[in-house]
């Protein structure tokens, strides 16, 4: 289906997340992986491994950076000197947009190291939305919020996830990148299904997707980011596709780390998925 | 834009999952497992205490692991489950402060001297010291350095300036050969021999440069903030003949490499 987005930014393809034992043959291959996507985090140290660290698969590839500790819902302000080392790796990529997740990561100024979710309440959309609206104002480019994989929901909620997601997104006009693992972990864990999920999600703010691996714990379900995707995510995917309009794909694989060709023949089966579906009627 | 006030039900529901997360302390255990179902959900196989658990052991090793990467020397020393033992106390004490895990060590040198009372107290803290410097070299930042070309005509000038040294840059006054210990997992303990270190940044790693005693000496008062002059008086000051020797033989290939190496930075 022909969505009209809310962003004007370009359909990238088919990207994977640039890790350290794959650095050589993305630079040396051709054509395989259309775009990187990079842990912000990772270079946004002040010292060593900065952003000029980059600068070859800048050249070759469109370079997205994803972060994972804006911890935009936390009770704390946002941290100003992370907002400018984050705004000096924008410049230095100058990339279409980069994203983070909807979460919290910490609070009093202890960090958890995690994603941690909100309570999905109408006062947090309102507070979260604020906090979002200031750092796509100060980074000057579209910024996406990412669906969590989560264990607990709150008592106090009053909306579900996806009606959550969907306030914030238009409270703060920003986009979505859609982690289909995430949803289909988080609708194991919370008993919903995940098709309501994904139709409850405004299309024309999903900018990019990511799909990954996950542990079945028979009680709940991890996500591990350690394996291949499976099946039951690769069935999801296929019915998101065509609701959703040109998204560009990237698969996440975090530890144990395979050889690159065995993460481009996931991708490849990620955009014969697409390719089949896209214009699949709804 | 103003910066938003957070909801008081969020800092409240924020407050008691991070504290039900991270606690050892036994009575905030047992209060945080209570509270569990008034603050979460149950699913249909867990109720809210088991589900709190999944963050519960996601966060310790999350963190116990970095820690052992960053001190694999340490873990060595210490041993896998007496070190996971300290440093569950060290993370308790001092909970991560930084977005990054690369900072997770920051206060491990003041935990250790305060709560590690161990006989080897002393190795402990030196073996920590040596590693934790290794870290921060590769990430600290590096500040514009001191250009000497200006003051080849006016060493008089020169002598009368203060410097700081690079913020990545690390003086280490070691008892026992740690580096080599390290490297090598077959020697069962380390060799007792004082040597004195500039742990430093370089092309995003970290480097380490054998100094004499006066040396290091005179590196560290330099980095007090004293003139030029004064530091090498004050160095000195407090070596044998015998050493005041060997540092004068080498004090012109110390500044050469201390210039070239870009140590120094001017101080504000
Ligand atoms: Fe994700």
């Amino acid at each position: 289906m022909a969505i009209k987005k809310r962003f004007d930014v370009p359909f990238l393809g088919f990207g994977l997340g640039l890790r350290a034992p794959h650095y050589e043959e993305l630079l040396s291959s051709s054509g395989q992986v259309d775009w990187l996507e990079i842990i912000s985090e990772n270079y946004m140290l002040d010292g060593g491994q900065g952003p000029h660290t980059l600068a070859p698969f800048k050249e070759k590839y469109t370079v997205i950076p994803h972060g994972v500790s804006l911890s935009l819902g936390s009770a704390d302000a946002l941290d100003k000197p992370h907002l400018k080392r984050l705004k000096a790796l924008l410049s230095y990529l100058n990339p279409p947009w980069f994203s983070d997740h909807l979460c919290w990561a910490g609070v009093g100024g202890a960090h958890m190291h995690n994603l941690l979710p909100l309570p999905y309440t109408q006062e947090t959309v309102e507070y979260v939305a604020k906090k979002i609206a200031i750092i796509q104002d100060t980074m000057g480019i579209p910024f996406l919020i990412e669906n969590l994989s989560s264990y607990v929901e709150f008592q106090e909620s009053e909306m579900t996830e996806w009606e959550f997601i969907k306030a914030i997104a238009e409270t703060a006009d920003c986009g979505i990148l859609l982690d289909v693992n995430n949803i289909y972990v988080s609708s194991r864990n919370h008993h919903f299904d995940p098709m309501d999920y994904v139709r409850g999600i405004p299309a024309n703010r999903v900018i990019q997707y990511h799909i990954a691996g996950h542990q079945d714990h028979g009680t709940y379900v991890l996500d591990s980011h350690d394996r291949p995707v499976r099946d039951e995510v690769w069935d999801l995917f296929a019915k998101t596709v065509p609701l959703m309009g040109d998204v560009s794909v990237m698969i996440e694989r975090d530890d144990h780390i395979p050889p690159l060709s065995e993460l481009l023949e996931e991708l490849n089966h990620a955009k014969a998925i697409y390719t089949k579906n896209i214009y699949a009627p709804t | 834009m103003h910066p938003p006030k957070p909801p008081a039900s969020l800092i409240k529901t924020q407050q008691w999952l991070s504290t039900a997360i991270r606690t050892l302390d036994p009575i905030q255990r047992e209060l945080a497992d209570a509270e569990s179902g008034h603050y979460l959900t149950r699913s249909t196989f867990l109720d809210s205490q088991e589900r709190l658990k999944i963050y519960i052991s996601d966060y310790w090793p999350r963190c116990l692991d970095a820690l052992e990467a960053d001190f694999p020397g340490l873990r060595r020393w210490m041993g896998n489950e007496n070190f996971r033992i300290w440093m569950t106390s060290y993370l308790d004490a001092y909970p991560s402060r930084s977005f990054t895990l690369s900072h997770l060590g920051q206060d491990l040198l003041p935990f250790l001297k305060t709560a590690y009372t161990q006989r080897d107290q002393a190795q402990v803290i030196e073996l920590a010291r040596y590693e934790w410097a290794t870290l921060f070299a590769a990430f600290a930042p590096h500040k514009p350095a001191f250009n000497s070309k200006k003051y080849h005509q006016d060493p008089k000038a020169l002598t009368q300036m203060r410097f700081r040294l690079q913020p990545h840059l690390s003086l280490l006054h070691l008892t026992y050969d740690w580096p080599t210990w390290i490297s090598n997992d077959t020697l069962k303990k380390p060799k007792k021999k004082e040597c004195y270190l500039a742990i430093f940044q370089q092309n995003d790693y970290f480097e380490s440069y054998t100094l004499t005693k006066g040396g290091y000496l005179l590196l560290t008062e330099i980095d007090k903030g004293y003139p030029l002059h004064l530091a090498i008086e004050k160095a000195f000051s407090e070596l044998t003949p015998k050493e005041a020797q060997t540092t004068e033989s080498t004090l012109q290939t110390l500044f050469k490499d201390t210039v070239q190496l870009q140590w120094l930075t001017k101080r504000v």
